[in-house]
């Protein structure tokens, strides 16, 4: 029971934060949460991918580092497709800004409609993607404990749909992870914070002693916010209390309220927009430069490099743009062509007004879905590197009249949230619990196409409905059903999560069959369908054709591709190294038969000497890791006279 | 699948002491094998069947009970574990949401007394039908104009008869029972109104704060 997550009687969960720009992974100890990180302290890890025509694939920082050189081949944003369909990401103009190629990928089954990515050789689905991001996380966190991580809690918007967070699920199951649990990003953040907070009270409360007249209460080891230079909200801390998370990310918006009570984390509501993020602020820029370009010098940018240049350019504006009133900006057109201009702050704030503009709306849909006003929030969270731009805190503020609270980093407070419900699903943490919403309305479409909403948005999850379905015909034995998730009132405005069908009906007069067929939205924000037909209290099959997702089988196929592609990768990794210390062991019995060959018995001279050619050859021709590992083996305990002769004649030098 | 049958008191299949819940035994934290429908929303809680339900107590009833059923916390175990913990919460999310809301809650009070539906009868107290349609001109008028002004005097109209309307049913769930068809008609008249007044204040757009 109270095993640390990091000892070895239990399995270590992470807690994963899968991000647009970034990905992040923590882990949970009777400490709190933590980050891991690569080598140079550095948690985030880009989520960028370069594919080389070998077959390698490079995730993270290079990747990133590389994209401008290699526009075609990195892939970056690729969250901003997942659980979409092509004709649908056309249709939002949603590949347009994309420099590498996205296309349909080919299905049997009428009406499903799935975007892939073409890295050369094959085509990617975004959940095999997502899975390389993954999979990278998991060896760090691997490397960390110093064994296999198999388990991972992953972080969603909370506004991503069933067939996105079914993407997700996928993205982890390629991976290798089992998935515990999928969690909203805002909730998550809302944990992380509270949590602090809550720690922050507990170590007060123990640190003051009775009747002493001065606390040094500010130094109290806070979780989550040790050293921040913020002092807390006075309500904050309150045992019941309202709080905003507004999470602007690199891809989509977020906006939650919670109310937090002795350790429960209730959410009240929540909305946003999976299509509105950093990308977009950075494209203001991008635009406003290529329109100038084009006005100044006539040219119209259409190299893959310079565009991905150009992109590069307004992240890094943007960012500079937080602490300087201004920004200057050149692009070397070539043949002496140079644009130069300077961006003012101001200039930005009016380019990206529109967007925050949005933001704000989504915040005051969810402050009315959770019947609560702006004046009841105690406390507003800021998650994702963007809300460090002044002009959004700005804007913020005046929504919820209080300055919000800044003392978390809102690059790492989604994982550490994360880190901590893997805790509480390993039993760490057992004073907190998430109770959490659905964030879209679902359905089925009903006769003449409109959707019929059998489960209302920011309904309490886990939760359920029922609906009877019959049939039209005599002798019917199928029923399909076309499941919807969205507000709008016509099926065809809302997104068509799969075709769920009922198969093997007795075949009886129309109408009569009543089928019963359960819709249970679990814990993850995922549905699961079910259905019985009443007379006989037989559970029907139910055939399930996801839209824009991937069926069961397919994404065990990849997870089983996938790990093939790891061992493949692992004789590859062997082949290179034992050929590299053949190549060395070699050499170096070489230089030792120079030194003191004559020394040596003839027999053996002529044996070791056979010996280091019949290696050599080996490791420059064989393919095969275990013949050379024995024949390395065998060379090397060969070789142990000729070494001790060799160090013998050398300390015979040195006096 | 459960091949218990419901007593009263609910007896705790594990260590067979009195529930004060069905959902979860307090004594020795086993959750109830028996599915959730074959209790009333009041059962689930452990509370009396009446309108007048204490809000906070309602709350603080859920906060524990969801503490021991919610499946991140009961249903790590086994699938069979973390079945009857998703049928349990999602018993339980439904309940609290029905109980928690005065309308719904006299909704189901309604039904409960085996009242008519709104399938049933669609009927609105006396001339309440036209003047939903002249509100619905007067909002999309206002709004075409951007009248702000307008708007806010027509959503202060509005919800001041929204709580009239909620005032009469609390009246007729506090009044001589809902045994009385009399009494069950008003209520469904009333219940169906307040959905009206609903929809309108949906249907008025939010001017942008300052
Ligand atoms: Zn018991």
């Amino acid at each position: 029971m109270d095993s640390s997550q990091t000892g070895n009687m239990s399995e270590i969960i992470i807690g994963i934060d899968l991000g647009t720009t970034h990905s992040l992974v923590a882990y949970c100890d009777q400490a709190g949460p933590h980050i891991i990180r690569d080598q140079n302290g550095e948690g985030r890890l880009p989520s960028v991918l370069r594919f080389e025509p070998d077959g390698t694939v490079v995730v993270g920082w290079e990747a990133r580092t590389h994209a401008v050189e290699q526009p075609r081949s990195t892939v970056f944003s690729i969250k901003r497709l997942m659980g979409r369909g092509y004709d649908e990401l056309v249709a939002a103009g949603a590949l347009e800004h994309l420099p590498y190629p996205v296309v349909k990928r080919g299905s049997e089954t009428p009406g499903r409609d799935i975007a892939a990515v073409d890295v050369g050789e094959k085509l990617l689905t975004p959940p095999e993607i997502s899975a390389l991001i993954l999979r990278e996380l998991r060896e760090r966190a691997s490397r960390q404990f110093g064994r296999e991580v198999r388990k991972a809690v992953i972080t969603v918007p909370a506004y991503f749909d069933d067939a996105q967070r079914q993407a997700t699920r996928d993205a982890g199951q390629i991976a290798g992870l089992e998935v515990l649990r999928i969690v909203n990003e805002p909730t998550a953040a809302a944990l992380a914070y509270g949590l602090g907070v809550r720690g922050q009270l507990r170590a007060r409360a123990v640190e003051r002693p009775p009747g002493a007249g001065t606390t040094t209460d500010g130094s109290a080891p806070a979780r989550g916010r040790a050293g921040s230079p913020q002092t807390p909200d006075p309500g904050a801390g309150d045992d019941d209390s309202l709080i905003a998370v507004y999470d602007l990310g690199g891809g989509t918006f977020d906006v939650s309220i919670l109310r937090l009570c002795g350790g429960v984390f209730e959410v009240l509501s929540t909305h946003g927009n999976t299509r509105l993020g950093g990308d977009d602020l950075d494209r203001e820029i991008v635009t406003l430069i290529y329109n100038e370009i084009e006005r100044e010098f006539g040219i119209n940018i259409d190299s893959p490099a310079t565009q991905q240049g150009i992109r590069s350019l307004a992240e890094n504006v943007k960012i500079r743009l937080t602490p300087a009133e201004s920004a200057a900006v050149e692009v070397d057109l070539g043949r002496g062509r140079v644009y130069r201009r300077t961006i003012a702050r101001a200039e930005f704030e009016r380019l990206i007004a529109h967007w925050i503009d949005k933001t704000l709306t989504s915040c005051r849909q969810a402050l009315r879905d959770a019947k609560v006003a702006a004046g009841d929030i105690r406390q507003v969270v800021l998650v994702g590197g963007c809300t460090r731009i002044p002009y959004v805190r700005r804007r913020v503020e005046e929504l919820f009249k209080r300055a919000p609270y800044t003392a978390l980093n809102p690059d790492e407070v989604v994982a550490l949230g994360a880190a901590v419900q893997a805790g509480i699903l390993a039993g760490l943490e057992k004073d907190a619990l998430l109770l959490d919403v659905i964030p879209l309305s679902l359905g089925i479409e009903t006769m003449g196409g409109a959707m019929g909403k059998l489960i209302l948005r920011n309904t309490r999850i886990p939760c359920q409905a029922t609906e009877r379905f019959s049939t039209f015909v005599d002798g019917q034995t199928n029923v399909k059903i076309n499941v919807l998730q969205g507000e709008r009132e016509l099926a065809k405005d809302c997104r068509s999560l799969g075709e769920f069908e009922l198969r093997g009906l007795p075949p009886m007069p129309a109408g009569i069959p009543k089928i019963l067929v359960t819709f249970l939205v679990d814990e993850n924000g995922i549905l699961n369908v079910s259905a019985i037909e009443e007379r006989s209290r037989k559970a029907t099959s139910i055939q399930i054709a996801p839209t824009h997702g991937l069926t069961p089988e397919e994404v065990r196929r990849m997870e089983l591709e996938s790990y093939e592609h790891a061992r493949e990768d692992m004789t590859a990794h062997r082949l290179i190294d034992l050929r590299n210390q053949i190549a060395f062991d070699t050499a170096k019995a070489e230089q030792m038969l120079a030194k003191v060959g004559d020394e040596l018995d003839p027999p053996y001279r002529t044996e070791i000497e056979q010996a280091m050619r019949e290696l050599r050859r080996l490791g420059e021709t064989s393919m095969d890791p275990d013949a050379m590992h024995r024949a390395l083996n065998a060379f090397d305990r060969k070789a142990v006279q000729l070494a001790e002769r060799a160090i013998v004649s050398t300390l015979r030098a040195e006096p | 699948m459960a091949t218990e049958t419901k007593t009263h008191p609910v007896l705790c299949t594990q260590c067979r002491q009195p529930m004060d819940s069905p959902v979860c035994c307090a004594g020795c934290g086993a959750l109830n094998a028996l599915p959730p429908s074959m209790f009333t929303y009041f059962e689930l809680f452990g509370i009396e069947q009446t309108y007048d339900v204490d809000p906070d107590e309602l709350r603080r009833k859920y906060l524990d009970l969801s503490r021991s059923i919610h499946p991140d916390v009961a249903g790590r175990n086994s699938d069979q574990e973390r079945k009857q913990a998703l049928a349990l919460s999602s018993g339980l999310n439904r309940a609290y949401d029905t109980l928690r809301n005065p309308v719904s809650r006299a909704e189901y009070l309604l039904q409960f007394a085996g009242g008519p539906s709104p399938a049933d009868d669609k009927t609105v107290p006396g001339e309440m039908l036209a003047e939903v349609m002249m509100l619905r001109e007067e909002i999309d008028e206002a709004a075409r104009a951007s009248d702000a002004a307008a708007l806010k005097s027509i959503k202060a109209d509005v919800t001041s008869r929204h709580d009239e309307a909620l005032a009469r049913i609390t009246a007729i769930c506090h009044g001589a029972g809902l045994a009385d068809p009399a009494a069950q008609k008003e209520l469904r008249q009333q219940l169906n109104a307040i959905k009206y007044w609903n929809n309108l204040l949906d249907q008025i757009p939010t001017p942008v704060e300052t």
